[in-house]
């Protein structure tokens, strides 16, 4: 069993239990929060598939993909806690339930 | 062997999946980001390991710090605006009332799916190194992860500034709520002023010389950015009044200037050749003068998210009075 393969399947680990608290969670802070660990999960598989030849080269445009990708991930969690702090300024809750706003 | 290098990698996974659990389950949400700050340190160390330094430098500043501050300070604006509300809402239980089997079964499908496909392909194709790394003396850098940036998927890089650019727009549009400014300069210490006036000038030098030493070690405008980012996010949480809103032309001249700089490169050398395919001779200064451009607008931009969604920006009314 390689380095690259121990990180790639956790990270696909990380992905699923990220996808699985994303799906079940009601808070939408704590979606967000999932959605990031999705991201790094997915950010882990691909880069260590850059590296899966254990004495080959180390493919670089994986590791441009995510380093890309982990800029534009945080820029896109910032878009999403201002809209949600934006929509518990206006209706005071952290949940898309109807039910369970007051 | 003293050290087994592969039983450090297995801990390492055990960990990361470990804090992850533990980030996600946390019933107390600041807690969870904490562990999840915890875990953007340990992938780092993941991301050295699978021979990928330039990502290390980048998940340190914003994995683990960056991403940390914005959690904490939406929290902190949404703790503070609901104090007369019970708290009990934050604390969710884990489980979907509405979902739960589906949910459960639809992960384990997908994440065994996945897992099975990796284990059949892993090793069959060599991706796109030999063809990138042949072509190396091209690009006008030694670095491949750099010349893969900035030169040979630049038009994908273009428009991932122009995605931060996007979302610094956006967070301006709706960042400005009810309530303005709440971080005042009331609670200074002599150790946080000194840190911070320690701190500054060493995290402005790391990330020049990062941009510098990226055309052939691990380094570049993302990382370089992104430390730089780090730095105003310290200055904000220490009290400073950064000139953070739209309305300054300065402020957009920054926020804009690293999109507008790799354009008009790529612009510039459209007499003879493609868009944004740079000449061989000047590659390496080319690609020098946008990275620094880039760097500043990143810094600039991940400052202004924070500020955001810690809802430090304030109308130019109000600005104006203060």
């Amino acid at each position: 069993m390689s380095t690259s393969l121990i990180y790639a399947l956790t990270g696909i680990v990380i992905a699923g239990l990220g996808l699985f608290h994303y799906l079940s969670q009601r808070n939408i802070l704590r979606k967000i929060l999932a959605g990031n660990f999705i991201g790094t999960g997915i950010f882990l598989f691909l880069v260590s598939s850059a590296a899966r030849q254990v004495d080959g080269p180390i493919d670089p445009v994986p590791h441009a993909l995510v380093l890309t990708g982990i800029v534009v991930a945080v820029s896109a969690t910032a878009l999403l806690l201002a809209l949600v702090c934006r929509y518990h300024d206006e209706t005071g809750s952290l949940t898309f339930d109807e039910e369970n706003d007051e | 062997m003293l050290f087994d290098w592969l039983s450090f990698d297995l801990l390492l996974a055990i960990a990361l999946i470990a804090l992850a659990v533990a980030a996600l389950r946390a019933r107390d949400l600041f807690k969870g980001i904490v562990i999840f700050m915890l875990f953007g340190l340990l992938v780092a160390i993941a991301w050295v390991r699978v021979h990928a330094p330039d990502l290390a430098l980048a998940e340190a500043a914003i994995g683990s710090g960056i991403t940390g501050a914005l959690f904490l300070g939406a929290l902190s604006r949404i703790e503070r605006k609901k104090k007369s509300t019970a708290p009990a809402r934050l604390e969710n239980p884990v489980g979907g009332s509405t979902s739960g089997a589906w949910t459960v079964l639809l992960t384990i499908v997908l994440t065994v799916q996945l897992a099975l496909a990796v284990l059949r392909g892993w090793g069959y194709s060599d991706g796109l190194a030999d063809e990138a790394l042949s072509r190396i003396d091209e690009s006008g850098v030694i670095n491949p992860v750099t010349a893969v940036i900035l030169n040979f998927r630049a038009y994908d890089t273009l428009l991932e500034i122009g995605v931060l650019l996007l979302a610094a727009l956006g967070v301006y549009a709706i960042g400005e709520g009810p309530t303005v400014r709440n971080l005042q300069r009331t609670s200074r210490s002599e150790v946080l002023e000194t840190f911070v006036h320690l701190l500054t000038p060493m995290i402005v030098l790391t990330a020049g010389y990062l941009v510098w030493v990226g055309y052939k070690e691990p380094g570049g405008a993302f990382q370089a950015g992104a430390l730089l980012g780090g730095a105003g996010v310290v200055l904000l949480l220490s009290g400073r009044e950064l000139p953070v809103h739209a309305a300054r032309p300065g402020v957009r001249i920054v926020l804009g200037g690293g999109f507008l700089v790799f354009l008009l490169a790529g612009l510039a050398v459209m007499q003879d050749r493609a868009f944004l395919e740079y000449p061989r001779a000047s590659a390496k200064y080319i690609i020098l003068i946008i990275e620094l451009a880039c760097t500043v607008s990143i810094g600039a931009i991940l400052t202004v998210l924070f500020a955001g969604c810690a809802n430090l920006l304030t109308t130019p009314s109000e600005e104006e009075g203060t």
